[in-house]
């Protein structure tokens, strides 16, 4: 998993990737490098009406990314009895599904913070709006939608495999 | 990590995404352009027919809108989902007021369209005018109008008993110039205020934030009477009182109005300015509440007298208007804001206002326009972009 399998882009160093969170400048975000390994904590408010959100990414070179978000949390908000949408792991804290996994829409070439940094923002603007309505207004895919079954046999969308 | 940690964001942020969700509501509850081209047409029918019909009072009779369809402010009514909705006509009579009674005259329109086998069937007598139903689709409502003066038209009562006087052309020229004035308005383009609202589609900036608000407040309005006390439900504002109020709030504050101004100011000084324009007239030694109409000397409160609970219940929805705003500025959570739309509009409306909002989100992202600030996720240039991507998973 060390490099991408699309040719020519190299990877992004964990420093790379780290240089380039620092410079999103997101208020009350924390980043920890480690040697292999990073965690970015910050913070969103996917619009001024929303709630104010943690979320940490973690990322190596050795393991898939994650985005969770730490608070507040979206078991609670949900309720019991509703799965939420477009995670990995809907326990708490839950786990997004921000991009096609195995696809070109995000590779290790591409910097973290103009990527799955925004558009775990934009989940939580989706995951609002479907808290209130039950339908989920930002589009995306379903592992096991018919036509889409390239995705489904895609091992990166299993929970299992995550940790 | 510690929590303490607060991003935080101006009140005018906040107000420009309430002002934003009021105003697709707004545009939610209005009729769509091919109702409105159906209507106009059905009403354009209408005048033939009655015109045709025989006789001089008639063949120069004029048939045409009044009311929220000639001001466009038009709503569907809330507790009717099947998107019918009222178009109140006038037909005016080539007779002196003075030379008919209103109820010769409510019969020889009834007679009149009654004549027209295609009205036959959809035609329903009410108490001082006709209703011809275009079943799913709308009604027309079409009152007898007699002249007074070639200024002043009279409209009977509502035991028919009498004519009182009205102008209700020059009521909409009246409203539509300030309403005009309102749409004129240059809202304040600031970038970072712009960042997080998703602009309105083109189709409705025509219509200007007066007829937006008159919108609102009507529907509030509907919305106030499903839950209040029943005491006062029957009391319930009427609809030409509240949109006389919310122009006369344009009309006393010419320079607050032609300033560059946001979107939610207009919202805010109208909701609270509504009041001023209710005067209180000294009626031979006792106070009496007077709406006065702009065009006529007519008192649109004039049943105020009748029963406190008019102005009981106009106080009590009042400060559930007021209300309504101010809970949407303070939600937390566009969840939150969907339940104060709700209460104050209607539960599927305010479902239909969020889902828009998120969908035209996302249509921004997948045209590479979304971007992210501190305050939210919009259209700022400064933003960081959202590139366009799928999101995956159950």
């Amino acid at each position: 998993m060390s490099k991408t399998s699309f040719g020519a882009t190299p990877s992004l160093t964990v420093a790379q990737q780290a240089h380039h969170l620092r410079v999103l400048n997101l208020p009350g975000a924390k980043l920890r490098l480690h040697p292999h390994r990073l965690d970015f904590i910050y913070q969103a408010r996917p619009t001024p009406l929303s709630r104010l959100y943690t979320l940490r990414l973690t990322y190596s070179l050795a393991d898939l990314t994650e985005v969770r978000v730490q608070d507040p949390n979206l078991r609670l908000l949900a309720g019991d009895d509703r799965l939420l949408p477009h995670v990995y792991d809907g326990h708490h804290p839950a786990k997004l599904c921000l991009y096609l996994p195995n696809t070109n829409e995000w590779t290790r070439a591409m910097a973290l913070a103009t990527t799955v940094v925004p558009w775990s923002i934009e989940w939580l603007l989706h995951f609002e709006i479907w808290l209130t309505t039950n339908e989920w207004q930002g589009g995306g895919q379903h592992p096991d939608a018919g036509e889409k079954k390239q995705s489904r046999s895609q091992s990166v969308s299993k929970p299992g495999k995550q940790r | 990590m510690d929590g303490s940690e607060h991003l935080t964001v101006t009140l005018e942020a906040r107000q420009a995404v309430a002002a934003n969700l009021l105003g697709r509501l707004a545009d939610d509850i209005d009729i769509t352009p091919t109702q409105y081209a159906r209507a106009k047409n059905a009403y354009e029918t209408v005048g033939e027919v009655v015109q045709n019909a025989g006789g001089t009072i008639l063949a120069n009779a004029k048939v045409f809108p009044q009311g929220s369809f000639a001001i466009g402010t038009v709503i569907k009514p809330v507790d009717r989902e099947d998107g019918e909705f009222d178009v109140d006509l006038a037909c005016r009579l080539d007779v002196k007021a003075s030379a008919i009674a209103p109820q010769q005259a409510k019969a020889m329109l009834g007679n009149a369209l009654k004549a027209d086998g295609r009205y036959q069937p959809k035609l329903r007598e009410k108490p001082r005018c006709w209703r011809i139903e275009y079943a799913g689709d709308f009604h027309l409502d079409i009152c007898p109008l007699a002249i007074v003066n070639p200024q002043l038209d009279a409209i009977p009562d509502r035991e028919l008993a009498q004519w009182v006087p009205t102008a209700p052309e020059r009521y909409a020229e009246w409203f539509n110039k300030f309403a005009d004035r309102v749409r004129d308005i240059r809202f304040a383009k600031d970038v970072a205020l712009e960042a997080h609202v998703d602009p309105f589609p083109e189709a409705s900036e025509n219509k200007g934030w007066l007829r937006r608000v008159v919108q609102l407040l009507k529907r509030h309005r509907d919305q106030w009477r499903l839950s209040a006390r029943d005491e006062l439900k029957e009391f319930a504002p009427i609809s030409i009182i509240l949109t006389t109020l919310s122009a006369r709030v344009v009309e006393r504050n010419p320079e607050f109005f032609s300033a560059e101004r946001r979107p939610f100011e207009v919202v805010h000084a109208i909701v609270h300015g509504l009041a001023g324009g209710i005067e209180v007239r000294d009626a031979a030694g006792k106070p009496e509440v007077w709406i006065q109409s702009p065009v006529a000397h007519e008192n649109f409160a004039n049943r105020w007298k009748d029963d406190r609970k008019w102005q009981e219940a106009f106080q009590a929805w009042l400060a559930d208007a007021k209300a309504s705003v101010a809970a949407l500025v303070n939600t937390y959570g566009l969840d939150s804001g969907k339940d104060v739309l709700a209460k104050g509009f209607g539960n599927r409306i305010a479902s239909q206002v969020l889902t828009e909002y998120g969908s035209a989100m996302a249509e921004r992202r997948d045209r590479n326009e979304l971007t992210y600030t501190t305050a939210g996720l919009g259209v700022s240039t400064a933003g960081l972009a959202v590139p366009r991507h799928t999101f995956f998973g159950e």
